[in-house]
């Protein structure tokens, strides 16, 4: 993921709000895909208040912004398709052809592709977001699910929980240049800003790879020390020090020092925690809890929960705007 | 089996892998610039055998043949991107003497070790080929003194045991319905002998009994499966329908939607949704195009199982892979837990299933005549089947 400058995020959300006066935009918005009620609510990462609920189609899971910050899409895996919102009117203005079963994916930084794993077909599909055509279908590992770019939009990884491997995509070529074993069921992946590391939670093994992305190796494997932790969601502060990973299993969210390569604690949040999303500043953390239908707000200098939203029904993933 | 079959199942396994393996050669190929790869896939890679021992009856060796594909695919799936790959040699017994023959002589020709355990006797032969030395995955026998008095450290079992299959359904029906006094209804053979023995062991721990029928709030059928449907029909007629019970996923899923009746533990079900087990019960009736049983699923587990400890565990050798599977490696059964091998039996800790009939207008389609209640336990897989307290199993050090 790329980040940027944080008065360019505020210059754009002018713009748009200046564009769109029929929905108040101010702080960055935040943004959860509700599996089971099939919407997503919007939250207003300011004041922590749902401020609306938008229908996007049946089961949403996977869930990015634009890097520009006007589009949210959303994979809706009953319809085989990303569901593109306009973020300023609120409304669906796309819906893109993703393949078979879409379920999670990735954007690029800039913001010319959507990387999507398609789980029934064993691919990764590569989709142009201006013309919505498949640009490739990519053959990964079996039931493919996790997708990151790094920082420089070169690789893409993507996790395939049968094979338990991260297959590696070179984003010039379109092909598979390497594939790295993990651990039991790889759920998710996320790379540091400086797009040197990488970090991959193993489900079933209930560990972290670590992943050295010049040799596309693992070169340390962090156990999470709980009971049946399945680990799932990660993301990476933008400070590049901290690593966050959501534990489904043991309903808390494990925090890794990148520099010591250890977890150094545990917060505590409600039940399934699955997708996670950092504000730009790093500030806040917003994790889905898929069983007690709601998000934990973390404050990420304190490492506790300030604030618990309600959500739909299943929040499954969470974006955060710019 | 007739060598007629057996070029069949041959056939039907090397289709599959071929059908995989050349989409990864292709990939290689493309990767590599050297398209001459995609005309001899095997030939580049570092190749092992695991055999199957497949019963004489048809349908049986069907479903283990079946699960053993698909587990071929998917191990192959992940062999493959590592310059590996595994291949099925199979061999047919309806006995056990026959069982253990053939095992015998599949390791002499190479193989890492054997799949089977359907059919009469064949489990008992193969626990002695065990014995003897050979590595044997127990995929369907169910029977408790496998586990103990007749333990072999080769012997592993992917198929849950009585024990636990009585503990997983003892432990919903106690807390679910509240019924603590249950009946055993056998024939006095000797697994009903297991069925009553783990039953008494399981009420006892659950502040439950074995009483006779007449005082019986619900009836435990440990007979054969004659007898079963026979008592099946008697409570469906009388209403009662909930009031029986019993273990294993065989006799339920072959009943008819007007059949249906009693409340039955199993190790797998082709209507399994969640931790992925929609994706694998899917896989396998595209490939199939039928459901994937209890003896498809363990076969499946079994071969991938072997298929990891060539590829994470470095395997070459029977040893090597035995070794692997005594490392507790967590193994993905598309159950949601970490599936490891108890040390002192060598029995697959995993989660069960608690099924019951569904009303009569909601079946339709693929939705069959009984419905996923449960998976059980929800914690501590320990807390089904023999603990390492209880076990008489003892592995020479």
């Amino acid at each position: 993921m790329a980040f940027r400058p944080l008065v360019w995020l505020f210059a754009s959300a002018v713009v748009v709000f200046a564009g769109a006066p029929a929905v108040a935009l101010a702080a960055p918005f935040v943004y959860v895909s509700n599996e089971r009620s099939n919407n997503v609510t919007i939250i207003d990462s300011a004041t922590d208040t749902v401020v609306a609920t938008v229908p996007v189609g049946d089961r949403p899971r996977g869930i990015g912004v634009s890097p520009d910050g006007r589009s949210l899409y959303v994979a809706i895996g009953e319809e085989d398709v990303i569901a593109v919102l306009d973020i300023a009117s609120r409304k669906i203005v796309n819906k893109i052809s993703a393949g078979s079963d879409p379920e999670a994916f990735a954007v690029s930084p800039d913001g010319t592709r959507l990387y999507v794993s398609n789980e029934d077909a064993n691919a990764a599909s590569v989709i142009d977001v201006k013309t919505g055509n498949v640009l490739a279908s990519i053959p990964v590992g079996t039931e493919p699910e996790g997708v990151a770019v790094s920082p420089d939009g070169k690789l893409v990884y993507v996790t395939a929980e049968t094979t338990h491997t991260v297959s590696v995509i070179d984003t010039a070529s379109l092909k598979v240049v390497a594939t790295i074993l993990v651990g039991s069921r790889p759920r998710e992946a996320a790379f540091t800003p400086d797009g040197t590391r990488a970090y991959v939670t193993a489900e079933i093994g209930g560990m972290v790879s670590v992943i050295d992305v010049g040799r596309n190796a693992v070169t340390a494997t962090l156990k999470i020390d709980r009971t049946a932790p399945k680990p799932k969601g990660v993301i990476v502060h933008p400070n590049g020090k901290i690593a966050y990973v959501s534990n489904g299993g043991s309903n808390d969210v494990a925090v890794i020092d990148v520099e010591a390569g250890q977890i150094s604690g545990y917060i505590p949040v409600g039940r399934r925690p699955w997708g996670l999303g950092l504000t730009a500043d790093g500030r806040k953390l917003y994790v889905a809890n898929g069983v007690s239908d709601n998000i934990s707000v973390i404050d990420t200098e304190s490492r506790k929960v300030i604030g618990t939203i309600r959500a739909g029904k299943g929040p499954w993933g969470v974006a955060v705007g710019r | 089996m007739t060598a007629k079959t057996r070029r069949a199942f041959l056939q039907h396994t090397a289709i599959a892998t071929l059908g995989s393996l050349a989409e990864r050669v292709a990939r290689t190929a493309a990767l590599a610039g050297a398209g001459a790869l995609f005309a001899r896939p095997a030939r580049a890679a570092e190749t092992y055998v695991l055999g199957v021992v497949l019963p004489a009856e048809a349908a049986a060796a069907s479903a283990l043949q079946q699960g053993a594909g698909l587990g071929l695919d998917d191990a192959n799936a992940l062999a493959t991107l590592f310059g590996k790959m595994l291949r099925l040699e199979a061999a047919s017994a309806s006995d056990g003497a026959g069982a253990a023959r053939e095992a015998r002589a599949l390791a002499r020709g190479g193989a890492l070790g054997v799949v089977g355990g359907t059919g009469a006797g064949v489990a008992d032969g193969l626990r002695d080929a065990a014995a003897d030395g050979v590595l044997v995955m127990n995929v369907a026998a169910p029977d408790d003194r496998l586990r103990n008095d007749r333990c072999e450290r080769r012997l592993f079992h992917v198929a849950p045991s009585v024990t636990m299959l009585v503990d997983a359904l003892a432990q919903w029906v106690v807390d679910q319905r509240r019924f603590t006094r249950w009946a055993v209804e056998g024939d006095g053979g000797a697994r009903a002998a297991e069925i009553e023995a783990a039953a008494r062991r399981a009420l006892a721990r659950l502040g439950g009994s074995v009483v006779e029928s007449v005082s019986a709030e619900i009836r435990l059928l440990a007979g054969a499966d004659d007898a079963v449907r026979s008592v099946l029909a008697r409570a469906r007629g009388e209403g009662r329908a909930d009031r029986v019970a019993g273990i294993g996923g065989e006799v339920p899923l072959a009943l008819g939607g007007e059949e249906a009746a009693g409340l039955w533990s199993m190790g797998w079900h082709p209507e399994l949704d969640r931790f992925s087990a929609r994706e694998l019960n899917a896989r396998f009736r595209r490939r199939f195009n039928g459901p994937m049983t209890e003896p498809s699923w363990a076969a499946w587990a079994a071969v991938k199982l072997v298929g990891e400890a060539i590829v994470r565990g470095n395997a070459t050798a029977t040893t090597a892979v035995i070794a692997f599977l005594e490392s507790a490696p967590p193994f993905d059964g598309h159950k949601g837990s970490a599936l490891t091998f108890r040390k002192w039996d060598h029995q697959l800790r995993q989660p069960l299933y608690v099924a019951a009939p569904r009303k009569r207008d909601e079946i339709a389609g693929r939705r069959g005549p009984f419905a996923v209640l449960a998976d059980v336990p929800g914690g501590d897989l320990d807390t089904i089947g023999t603990t390492a307290a209880d076990t008489r199993c003892r592995f020479p050090a």
